[in-house]
């Protein structure tokens, strides 16, 4: 080493291993935070996509039964990245097939990027390259079809019909969503089972007069499409141009720029033709069709990489600053020699880049170590999250992201850090001269001459000492202040942040889902909407009871808004609440009488939820119910009575609601036990309301009903059983048709017993095809995006908040640390001249409180403003919402870092212990 | 009467290779109002006598009393207090706290004491060491004799009945040292403060009462220059 000062400063980095190490240390890890969040992220994001691509495949966007004129207007378009075609070509007989439920084969022909947008994996052989070849699906060979490849298929492609034979009889295919009147004829899809015909309906192959000669090429992997119980095993073509000049096209959207208008424009091309958004894959690359879920991922990913390089930054910096004195000692001696401010500077950022030229990569790869542990420990959730969304076919491994370009970037923003935190120190150590070096006088103001000032004698000797100590040794204790605040800073904003996202989505969620079942025990639930709760319903219920994979099937019913009740059963809390409600809609105060006046005419709504035996008794159990009334004979309920009245459940037409407001009421009415509660429910029949009062067995408060529901709902709820659900259906069933919209939706609560049956696959794809009537999904989630999202925040910022916790501590217990090393002196004094032990530390203690105490307003300064503005913005895109103001996330915060701080100081007081020792020359 | 005596004491630093007997079984005793210079070449073992006769360090073995108390077998704290209030520890580099003016070091161990301090006391030994222009300003803003004087001032001020002073003129010029000496001395006389100076300087030694000699840890010459209570 040539130049004198690296060699000085080299030196002096030896001399003080235990610090250079901390300073390594401390940009080591700051590299392998932005590595986190670099390749974190796209790992996270990578794995996402993958895990969401194995639900519905790669593929962006689907339009069906396009033409080549949408085909090359779309080829046009600024945000399609790649195109590719498909279509189906029908059956073809497959006499190889050992399994003679599935005589056929079912052709599909693909573009060559399709196959991996399906996620067609080839097992054997390779995939068609030209007109005439074949991948046959690996479920054939496992049936035993005698088939391998080389072996050619005759192919005379056909569609399969299905005819209804009795008149007046609808013959329900409830896994198909088909219902077949007599005389009817209906094209089968892929799925559709072979069936034997009967006397109820026929099935006939209607040939399209396309012939083929297909040589098998490949045996692929099972695709994820394909149903177990359809009467054709899957096969797939290449695509060339298809009959009638139809097809689909699949699309990868050019993800990488902005395209405001992309789903839009896409709707705009297909008209009334279907389109499918594989919202599972969009969602993770933060361009879900949803805006809200497109926000939140930009919003987190910013707020990341804000806290982490202030977080690193204010550590490195730190770790400089501590190092001060000393440094500034010897660059004194250089400096009486004659050494420059630009040699002096160049000290530090010699110091700085000599650590960082090793920490780089070494941060790298602990990072990535990070990362794929990280991920390994996160997959269950992230697993489980998933699943909560669809059934996913199976696990996906973790495969870490990282290019060149993210090295790169590491580098430079690792750089860039570096430099930014050493700045400042180098400045300021070029700026002190040789004589306030050596006499360790290194404050150019070192506090006063103390003429006017209070003279502290009047204090104790430990207040007096602390007292002046600060004041002598601000520069030394900023920095453990900074440490203090930005740690307290990144706790209160993270943890606050957390609580008002997922506030927000709740609120969001709240609107769809009122009332939650909470399903402990139970696997999966079908929902059933739309008044489809007919016979398709009771057959499709046969059917799972039935299935051998099922070891248990509850009931529940459901229905919103089924009676009616005159409105004074409503109690005195409720209307007060409205009525607050409508000032805010009116913009002043309604006196009573115009308030009652806007409810003279109608009624209340009742909704109902309707449970088994067991359940029902378990639950008058859990509320203050009367045993007695439910005997009575007569159709009881439990009330609800707790309930929710806001500005946001309760819209009055055309008028926007001053603020915000929510009113919780514990006393939905004041009917008593065992008084008659005269709902009403409407009979198509005799096209009125009819009465179907019920007794009032108990009533059950929200945390009373805890275990079995939640509820956020304006209007009444009651809780009957079954056979009351079943009568008041019989009441709103319309005359010879059952399927009528008002009556009370089932919902099936299933547990599995482990065997493999097709059953979950089937389900699964009867809500994918006709979301409107069922919802299939595991029990143990509330199944929309955004809860998955809520749920990942959470992780994710429970797991952010660790890993920059540990730099903050770094930096609090190297702070604090050095703040106590320079005081060993004044240790040594002290004692010489007779303070105890007892002495010092109530000493440290008051000097502790005084900086925490300043670490607390400015954090308080800082992080108020940024919470408001947090909590602002947020508002602003989510409507007028209350958000409570985190004070319980203050306490927290400063509760812990006051515990922090002074266990650190205490430990590094007493391991300081020996500064006896040291304090002749 | 005997105010210190010390038994047998050995001190040694570190161990294996790097040990170094710096104490060898010394054993001597000091009449109370008496000033004993200690001289000896740089290394012999002069300072860490001082310090564990001040309690601040622990001897290997052996046994020193201060009036009848054996101070290493007091608990930490009782010997804290009992330094704070029998003794006053002078160094060579002043031994003040930067962060606190003239008036609180000199104040220190009394307030350490948790006593108030005695205002007019505090104003007449200012007054006597001359720094009543400097009673406001910090160590670093004070030359070397000054800081010297507010660190003598501060062993005087609780009239501790042993001063141990370390080198204290050794970083100073002659005038000024010689001044430090004479306040000390001034202090021995006044109120009958037992002193124990180390010192390179011969003049300084042999204005002392007795003198001792320490080479290589151990007592090599134990002088009566004058006797007890006599005139100079
Ligand atoms: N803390 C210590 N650790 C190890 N050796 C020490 C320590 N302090 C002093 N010594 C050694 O003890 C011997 C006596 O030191 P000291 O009492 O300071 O001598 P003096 O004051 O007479 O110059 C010396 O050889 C010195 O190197
Ligand atoms: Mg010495």
């Amino acid at each position: 080493m040539r130049n004198i000062v690296y060699k000085v400063t080299w030196k002096n980095m030896k001399m003080n291993m235990r610090r250079t190490w901390t300073s390594f240390f401390g940009i080591f890890f700051m590299v392998l935070l932005i590595t986190c969040v670099f390749v974190g992220r796209k790992t996270a994001v990578g794995y996402l996509e993958n895990v969401s691509s194995q639900i519905k495949g790669k593929w962006h966007a689907t339009m069906y039964d396009m033409t080549e004129k949408e085909y090359e207007t779309l080829g046009g378009e600024s945000y399609i990245k790649e195109m590719g075609r498909s279509a189906d070509k029908g059956y073809v007989e497959f006499p190889q097939s050992a399994n003679d439920q599935k005589p056929y084969l079912f052709i599909k022909s693909y573009e060559a990027p399709c196959f991996d947008w399906m996620n067609i994996h080839v097992r054997e052989g390779r995939l068609p390259g030209k007109k005439g070849e074949i991948v046959i699906s690996q479920s054939a060979l496992d049936d035993g079809a005698k088939i391998s490849i080389g072996d050619t298929v005759k192919a005379e492609y056909f569609d399969r019909t299905v005819t209804g034979l009795q008149k007046g009889v609808t013959t329900v295919f409830p896994f198909q969503q088909i219902e077949l009147a007599g005389g009817e004829t209906e094209k089968l899809s892929q799925d559709f089972p072979f069936y034997e015909n009967n006397e109820s309906f026929r099935i006939d192959k209607e040939y399209t007069g396309m012939k083929d000669n297909l040589t098998v090429v490949g045996i692929v992997d099972e695709p994820w499409f394909e149903q177990e119980g359809a009467a054709g095993y899957l096969a797939f073509t290449c695509y060339d141009a298809e009959r009638d000049g139809i097809f689909n096209i699949a699309c990868l959207f050019d993800l990488e720029n902005e395209h405001y208008d992309m789903y839009q424009n896409i709707r705009e091309i297909a008209g009334s033709r279907e389109v499918a958004f594989n919202d599972y894959v969009l969602a993770f690359s933060g361009r879900s069709s949803d805006s809200v879920v497109n926000f939140m991922v930009q919003l987190m990913t910013i707020f990341f990489m804000v806290l982490i390089v202030l977080a690193a930054i204010v550590l490195i910096y730190n770790v400089f600053n501590i190092s001060f004195e000393e440094r500034s000692r010897y660059l004194g001696m250089l400096c009486s020699v004659g050494a420059t401010g630009k040699q002096k500077r160049s000290s530090v950022y010699f110091e700085a880049f000599s650590l960082f030229l090793p920490a780089l990569p070494l941060g790298i790869l602990a990072g990535c170590l990070v990362v794929l542990l990280g991920m390994n420990l996160l997959l269950p959730f992230i697993y489980s999250f998933m699943s909560g969304l669809a059934v996913l076919p199976e696990k996906v491994p973790v495969h870490l992201s990282i290019s060149a370009w993210d090295i790169l970037i590491i580098a430079f923003s690792g750089g860039l850090t570096v430099l930014l935190s050493a700045i400042l120190p180098a400045v300021k150590i070029s700026r002190i001269g040789p004589i306030e070096c050596i006499r360790g006088n290194l404050d150019k103001n070192p506090g006063r001459l103390k003429e006017g000032a209070k003279s502290s004698m009047s204090l104790s000797a430990e207040k007096m000492l602390a007292k002046n100590s600060l004041r002598y040794q601000r520069r030394k204790t900023r920095g453990m202040r900074r440490a203090a605040s930005i740690f307290m800073l990144i706790l209160i904003v993270t943890t606050a942040t957390t609580q008002i996202l997922t506030q927000l989505i709740t609120i969001r969620m709240q609107d769809s889902d009122i009332v939650n079942v909470k399903s402990e025990g139970w696997d999966y639930q079908l929902s059933v909407f739309n008044g489809n709760a007919g016979e398709e319903y009771e057959k499709l219920k046969e059917e799972i009871k039935n299935d051998v994979g099922v070891e248990a099937v509850r009931e529940e019913y459901s229905g919103t808004f089924v009676g009616n009740v005159p409105r004074d059963v409503m109690g005195k809390e409720y209307w007060n609440a409205l009525h607050r409600v409508f000032n805010l809609y009116y913009h002043r105060e309604l006196s009573d009488e115009e308030f009652q006046g806007m409810f003279e005419e109608g009624t209340n709504v009742v909704s109902v939820i309707g449970v088994d035996d067991e359940t029902f008794e378990n639950i008058a159990e859990a509320t203050d119910t009367d045993q007695k009334l439910l005997e009575s004979g007569t159709p009881t309920a439990i009330v609800v009575n707790s309930g929710e009245v806001s500005t946001a459940n309760w819209v009055v037409s055309e008028k926007e609601p001053e603020k915000y407001e929510f009113h919780e009421i514990e006393h939905m009415t004041d009917l008593g036990k065992g008084e008659k509660l005269p709902m009403t429910i409407y009979s198509p029949k005799e096209e009125k309301q009819v009465d179907f009062p019920l007794l009032v067995a108990g009533y059950g408060s929200k945390e009373q009903l805890e275990k079995y529901y939640t509820f956020h709902s304006e209007s009444l709820w009651v809780i009957v059983e079954l056979d009351t659900c079943e009568k008041m259906n019989q009441i709103m069933a319309e005359d010879g048709n059952e399927e009528s919209g008002s009556m009370m939706e089932p919902t099936l609560y299933m547990k599995m017993n482990g065997k493999k049956t097709g059953l979950i696959k089937r389900l699964n794809a009867l809500t994918e095809a006709d979301e409107m009537h069922y919802i299939f999904a595991r029990a143990d989630r509330v199944k929309t995006i955004s809860d998955t999202l809520c749920s990942m925040i959470r992780i994710l910022l429970l797991c952010f908040v660790l890993l920059t916790s540990v730099i903050c501590l770094l930096n609090l217990y190297n702070s604090i640390h050095g703040w106590i090393a320079e005081q060993k002196p004044h240790f040594a004094m002290l004692v010489s001249v007779g303070a105890t032990q007892e002495q010092i530390r109530r000493m440290l203690m008051y000097e502790t409180l005084q900086i925490f105490l300043g670490s607390c307003v400015s954090t308080l300064l800082i992080v108020t403003p940024l919470i408001l503005a947090v909590r602002y913005l947020l508002i602003d895109q989510f409507g007028a919402v209350r958000i409570g103001f985190p004070w319980l996330v203050y306490a927290a915060a400063i509760f812990i870092t006051v515990i922090v701080i002074f266990g650190f100081m205490l430990y590094h007081y007493h391991r300081e212990k020996d500064y006896r020792l040291q304090f002749t020359g | 009467m005997e105010i210190l005596r010390c038994e047998n004491l050995t001190k040694i630093y570190g161990e294996g290779n790097i040990r170094t007997h710096a104490l060898k079984s010394l054993s001597f005793s000091v009449e109370k109002g008496e000033f004993v210079s200690i001289v000896g070449p740089s290394g012999s073992g002069k300072s860490t006598l001082l310090h564990i006769l001040g309690g601040v360090d622990k001897p290997t073995a052996g046994k020193v009393f201060i009036d009848g108390t054996e101070i290493h077998g007091l608990k930490e704290d009782k010997l804290a207090i009992f330094r704070r209030r029998q003794i006053g520890l002078i160094y060579q580099f002043y031994n003040l706290l930067p962060m606190l003016d003239v008036d609180e070091n000199i104040g220190l161990p009394h307030l350490l004491d948790g006593r108030k301090l005695d205002r007019e006391r505090l104003d007449n030994i200012v007054e006597h060491m001359g720094l009543v222009e400097r009673r406001r300003h910090l160590p670093g803003q004070l030359s070397g004799g000054q800081q010297q004087r507010v660190s003598i001032a501060r062993a005087l001020y609780n009239r501790p009945a042993i001063l141990l002073a370390d080198e204290p003129t050794g970083n100073l010029d002659r005038s000024t040292g010689a001044e430090i000496v004479s306040l000390l001395k001034e202090a021995n006389r006044t109120w009958k403060q037992t002193l124990l100076l180390i010192t390179h300087d011969e003049n300084i030694a042999l204005q002392a009462d007795r003198m001792l000699c320490i080479e290589d840890g151990e007592i090599t010459r134990d002088e009566r220059i004058r006797s007890l209570g006599g005139d100079e």
